[in-house]
């Protein structure tokens, strides 16, 4: 396996005005041996060269996010190579592939949060609702309202459990606190959290434990009405009771959100996601219902990661 | 046996010298200032008559009439010499908020300049280097922090007294005397040596220390605090401020140490301020503090009580600043920007 994939191998990470499109084999040459050794586990094939393998039922929904030929780049080091993705509206996405193949990369340009991020260069464009998201006219605080983030590592702010769930309010500028105390109960209900700190919603956040600081965060996120939730890897760092309430709390808000979950565990991509992308080194290589990229994917390498034999 | 025991004997030598030194500080100041306390009790803390000299003065009835001996000439008698801090304390206590006040919001401005614009700041050049100016800024505010208190003080004489007497103080002094309610503040005479220079001097020498701890505590806020504020829809100003409600513990240790800095300052304010004990309403009238009273003073001390005085204010000057650096410590060390876990 491991000696097939070194002889098959494209450099995945050509300049970024490589076009998508058949190329001569072994015209590349891999000079980095650290991403040599990274790709060495893959036992397949040329990521650059196919074009993304999108299953028919994805087209067949409603989309109420698309990425365009989106391309990124850290400084010179070139991280999504021309990403096109629809992402199906009031569905669970899940984005799986192996560490460091750009997948929370994608997921934070969707509410332009790598433009925090120094000497970060960007091409293409996503579209949300069919509004440019990379517009320069685009009101990027509205926007991010709109797609609202959970981040891997809980990040409640030094405050009370209350306030942390009413934050988003808070800076738009909400003053009745009847209003407050509404969206507060009705954001830590949705998010599976309201029975177990109704009692102190105005004790500080830090004082809850790891899955319950998550859920918080979740319902900090609800709470700011978005309609499309972002969620990185939201249970890397939960116990698996902690994860399983996450879950279930995922699959709660399927419908009334639309979620896109970057999970390294490809039991919980298969328990709580509609489609899976497959990501591997900034390119999506295959795309389609979750059942069918679990069971029966169409290329190798995607059985090849999800059954565990690398990544 | 090696290297070891020599190095922690070292070590503990180290810190048993400091705490012996701290020690004998206090009680070499404690036993000299025992003679004023003995003579003013906790008056002197309350008192604002500072008059180091025996005064000779004629004796009068409770009326005011002269008191005449049988020759007709006035009888005179002895006041002795009498000590009270007040205006010393005063005027540190003044001085040092007028300096926060005007030294805090300009620091924190900075100190977040340099944590989330400079860095991104860095002209290049045309062959490809980038010019690293928040380093550079860094560097000239430590550089500034560094700067002995006599070449502040200096300065301060020279450019900064002639332009607030012929320049701003005017101003104010206009605005004072025409706008209603704020006629306590009126002056009729304008020196440049006064409460308001020598606060603008403090100011201007605690902005560095303030902005560099404030800037390295603002650097330890986790990337995620910024990050989850912005993705809830902050703008890019209340992301600012979460980060200093984030690190507020800290950024209060980093006020402390100004604070600190403040009240000890000796050369620089004791050449602006005029040094003379009043305790005023306007800010264009000389004043003391504690420690431009000792610069002064202290080697002219001619009477045991004069020094014993003296002392007793070092005494309280030291103990302010020893409580004033330990909650700095606390709040910054020992809470790490003001979060558990
Ligand atoms: N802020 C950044 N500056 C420079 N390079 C970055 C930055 N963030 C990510 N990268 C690089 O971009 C690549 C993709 O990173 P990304 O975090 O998107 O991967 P990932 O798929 O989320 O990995 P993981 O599963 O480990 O979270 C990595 O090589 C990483 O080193
Ligand atoms: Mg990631």
């Amino acid at each position: 396996m491991m000696q097939r994939a070194q002889t098959t191998l494209t450099h995945p990470s050509d300049p970024p005005a490589a076009r998508p499109g058949p190329k001569p084999a072994g015209a590349s040459v891999n000079s980095n041996p650290a991403e040599n050794r990274a790709a060495a586990s893959l036992p397949v094939v040329l990521p650059g060269v196919a074009p993304t393998d999108v299953h028919p039922e994805v087209d067949a929904e409603t989309h109420i996010l698309t990425v365009d030929n989106f391309k990124l780049a850290y400084g010179k080091r070139q991280t999504l190579h021309g990403i096109n993705m629809k992402i199906a509206g009031g569905k669970v996405t899940a984005l799986i592939g192996p560490s460091g193949c750009g997948k929370s990369t994608l997921l934070r340009s969707m509410n332009r949060l790598n433009d925090l991020v120094d000497g970060v260069k960007i091409e293409g464009d996503m579209r949300f609702k069919g509004q440019s998201i990379y517009d320069r006219n685009v009101d990027v605080i509205d926007l991010r309202k709109k797609l609202g983030m959970v981040f891997q590592k809980s990040n409640p702010f030094p405050m009370s459990i209350f306030e942390n769930v009413v934050y988003a309010l808070r800076i738009a500028g909400e003053r009745s606190n009847a209003r407050l105390d509404e969206v507060c109960a009705k954001s830590l209900k949705s998010a599976a959290l309201w029975e177990e700190v109704k009692d102190r919603l105005h004790s500080s956040a830090f004082g809850l434990s790891g899955g319950q600081q998550q859920r918080l965060c979740i319902a900090r996120a609800i709470a700011a009405e978005p309609e499309v939730l972002l969620m990185d890897e939201p249970c890397s760092a939960l116990d698996p009771i902690a994860t399983q309430k996450v879950e279930e709390l995922i699959y709660e808000l399927r419908g009334k959100y639309t979620v896109v979950i970057v999970t390294h565990n490809m039991h919980q991509a298969a328990r709580c996601s509609d489609y899976t992308a497959f990501m591997y080194m900034g390119r999506i290589i295959e795309y389609g219902p979750t059942e069918a990229i679990f069971v029966r994917p169409h290329l190798k390498e995607t059985e090849a990661y999800v059954t565990g034999r690398f990544g | 046996m090696g290297s070891d025991a020599v190095l922690g004997f070292f070590v503990r030598f180290g810190a048993v010298t400091v705490l012996v030194m701290m020690a004998s500080l206090v009680f070499v100041l404690f036993r000299g200032s025992l003679d004023s306390m003995k003579t003013f009790g906790p008056k002197f803390l309350v008192s604002s008559t500072w008059r180091p000299n025996d005064l000779e003065v004629t004796k009068r009835t409770s009326d005011g009439k002269i008191v005449r001996d049988a020759d007709g000439d006035p009888v005179m008698e002895t006041i002795p010499a009498k000590f009270g801090a007040l205006p010393a304390i005063y005027g540190t206590a003044v001085s040092s908020i007028v300096a926060l006040t005007l030294a805090v919001p300009l620091s924190l401005g900075a100190a977040l300049f340099l944590i989330r614009i400079a860095p991104r700041l860095r002209p290049r050049l045309p062959n490809g280097w980038r010019v690293p100016i928040d380093m550079w800024i860094s560097f000239l505010i430590e550089f500034l922090a560094a700067i002995p208190s006599i070449a502040y003080g200096m300065w301060g004489l020279f450019v900064l007294v002639p332009y607030m007497q012929s320049h701003l103080e005017p101003g104010l002094n206009w605005i004072f005397g025409h706008v209603p309610g704020l006629g306590f503040m009126h002056a009729d005479a304008l020196t440049g040596r006064d409460m308001l220079t020598g606060s603008l001097v403090l100011a201007i020498m605690i902005v560095p220390i303030i902005t560099a701890v404030s800037r390295d505590v603002l650097r330890a806020v986790p990337q995620a605090q910024i990050e989850g504020s912005l993705a809830l829809g902050a703008t890019w100003w209340q992301s600012c401020f979460e980060m200093l409600r984030y690190s507020r513990s800290g950024l209060f240790g980093a006020v402390m140490l100004g604070l600190a800095r403040a009240a000890g300052e000796t050369m620089a304010i004791s050449m602006v301020i005029g040094n003379i004990p009043n305790i005023k309403a306007t800010p264009f009238a000389a004043a003391q503090t504690m420690s431009s009273l000792l610069a002064n003073e202290v080697s002219e001390a001619s009477t045991k009580l004069h020094t014993s005085s003296l002392l007793q204010v070092a005494l309280i000057l030291l103990l302010m600043s020893l409580a004033f650096n330990i909650v700095a410590r606390k709040l910054i060390v020992g809470k790490g920007g003001g979060v558990r876990g």
